[in-house]
């Protein structure tokens, strides 16, 4: 009984909680960052449906589903259908390994606030990343037309060049952490009681520009375009596949928040770990914090995009590899002698 | 020089428009709710065309003609009788507005001032036939919201 509670009840429970969390905050974020362009560019956004218009996603989402799926006659069929699955389902995948809090009590359980810890954990979600490219590519490619064509050529070496600088960025990281796990990273920044943004600055801008460029959020949404592109990788994609898509692609933006926040800003761990005077932070759920970085850093991304227009492509592969990446391997040295002259 | 180096390593032009957009964030919105808020309009907005009566109540409108020929398109038809005391009046006056330009020349041709243009701007209706006025619902009375009756 035990086992059946402890393996099947609780993972369960998990997964329903956090494919939920993520559904609704997709749903809230779309509206919020549609409510936060519109003041930016000194206009309201909707706000007729519901109170303040909190409802326009739900609205927008009953209608996509009702919507006619248009399947153009020259499309690769099977791949085409299977592409959205693709980026969203790795899309969802990864916030498996998400640290949400400690550990909690409940009725004398303990229960983790995470539904896997692996010991590669951050191999997997980088490996996983990946293959969430592969939506964009192969959607692009199977819908034979040229717009989509050009916008997953585009997302393809992109994809390459930016996964690149991010993975160089996290190596630094590991030098401090010693572990892949997600857990052990955020209980290394506990014990070393600093973020790790605070003694990796460097590693910390990089991965955050790659992180936007791997969402293919503005300015690096090359891949979509709608001005150029039409749209882009989804141009010929309409009704739920679009949905799944665009879900997709929030989901990309609150994972990332999220694993920034567990990277560089403690994950759960209160501000300041290291002044002991603000103990009564304690007081407030660990959970809080987390969720509270995770908006701040969505925040950051919808300013992002409110406020800078789209790179070039050229510019675009200029940023990564004669910038990021430099960067990120002199990071990698300096702060790899640092250790072992420490040590 | 240096100044140039520190702007680009720091990134201080991307900051800046950060700032800006979050400048813009707290400003005032220029949207106007439309169905609930309206814009004033200026004295000589030009809405529907209206006929107008004297004191009496008798029409302005003497059935010169004027106005259908100064008419581009040709959208106001009169039929007159005269009256006993041997004036000219209209029996009918009809209007075609679903190709109305809102050109204002009848309104200039008008001699008597009968015919002009009033502050009314919502004209959708369902149903092309709705757009021929006829003279009863020209007026600005308490017939205004009959504009669009069929006869």
């Amino acid at each position: 009984m035990s086992i059946f509670i402890d393996f099947v009840l609780i993972p369960i429970i998990k997964i329903l909680v956090i494919v939920t969390f993520v559904f609704v905050s997709v749903l809230i974020l779309i509206w919020i960052e549609r409510r936060f362009q519109g003041f930016v560019q000194s206009r309201l956004g909707p706000n007729r449906v519901g109170p303040q218009g909190i409802l326009q996603s739900v609205a927008d989402a009953i209608k996509l589903l009702t919507k006619e799926d248009v399947i153009p006659n020259q499309v690769d069929r099977f791949i085409f259908n299977i592409s959205p699955i693709i980026a969203f389902v790795t899309a969802l995948v990864v916030f498996a390994l998400i640290p949400f809090g400690a550990e909690l009590n409940i009725f004398g359980r303990k229960i983790t606030l995470y539904l896997a810890d692996l010991n590669i954990g951050l191999l997997f979600i980088i490996g996983f990343n990946s293959i969430g490219v592969f939506g964009i590519i192969l959607g692009g490619w199977a819908a034979k037309s040229k717009y989509p064509l050009l916008g997953s050529l585009r997302s393809a070496s992109q994809m390459i060049s930016y996964e690149v600088a991010l993975i160089m960025s996290l190596v630094s990281v590991l030098f401090f952490s010693r572990s892949l796990s997600l857990v052990e990273i955020v209980k290394a920044q506990q014990e070393m009681k600093v973020w790790f943004a605070f003694i990796q600055p460097l590693a910390f801008f990089i991965f955050f520009i790659a992180g936007v460029a791997e969402s293919n959020r503005l300015p690096f949404d090359l891949p979509e375009a709608e001005s150029e592109l039409v749209g882009g990788f989804h141009t010929e994609y309409s009704g739920m596949k679009f949905a799944f898509y665009f879900v997709a692609e929030f989901a990309h933006v609150i994972f990332f928040s999220a694993l920034v926040t567990v990277l560089f800003f403690g994950g759960w761990l209160r501000p300041f770990p290291n002044v002991d005077w603000l103990n009564f932070l304690d007081y407030i759920p660990p959970v809080f914090w987390f969720l509270g970085k995770l908006a701040f850093f969505v925040f950051i991304f919808m300013w992002i995009r409110a406020t800078w227009p789209r790179y070039r492509y050229d510019q675009l592969e200029m940023i990564s590899w004669k910038w990021l990446i430099p960067l990120a391997l002199v990071n990698i040295f300096i702060t790899g002698l640092i250790v072992i002259l420490v040590k | 020089m240096i100044k140039k180096i520190f702007k680009k390593i720091f990134l201080i032009d991307l900051i800046k428009g950060l700032l800006v957009t979050l400048k813009y964030f707290f400003l005032g919105k220029i949207t106007v709710q439309y169905p609930e808020q309206k814009l004033k309009l200026q004295p000589r907005f030009r809405g529907l065309l209206r006929l107008y009566k004297d004191e009496e109540g008798n029409d302005l409108c003497i059935a010169c003609g004027q106005c259908i020929r100064a008419c581009p398109d040709s959208l106001i038809s009169i039929y007159s009788e005269r009256g006993p005391d041997k004036k000219l009046r209209p029996i009918t006056w009809t209007f075609n507005l679903s190709r109305c330009m809102f050109c204002g020349l009848c309104v200039e041709a008008c001699p008597t001032n009968a015919i002009r243009f009033s502050h009314e701007y919502e004209l959708a209706v369902y149903d092309r036939k709705k757009l021929y006025i006829h003279k009863k619902n020209m007026y600005l009375d308490e017939n205004t919201k009959k504009y669009f009756e069929e006869n």
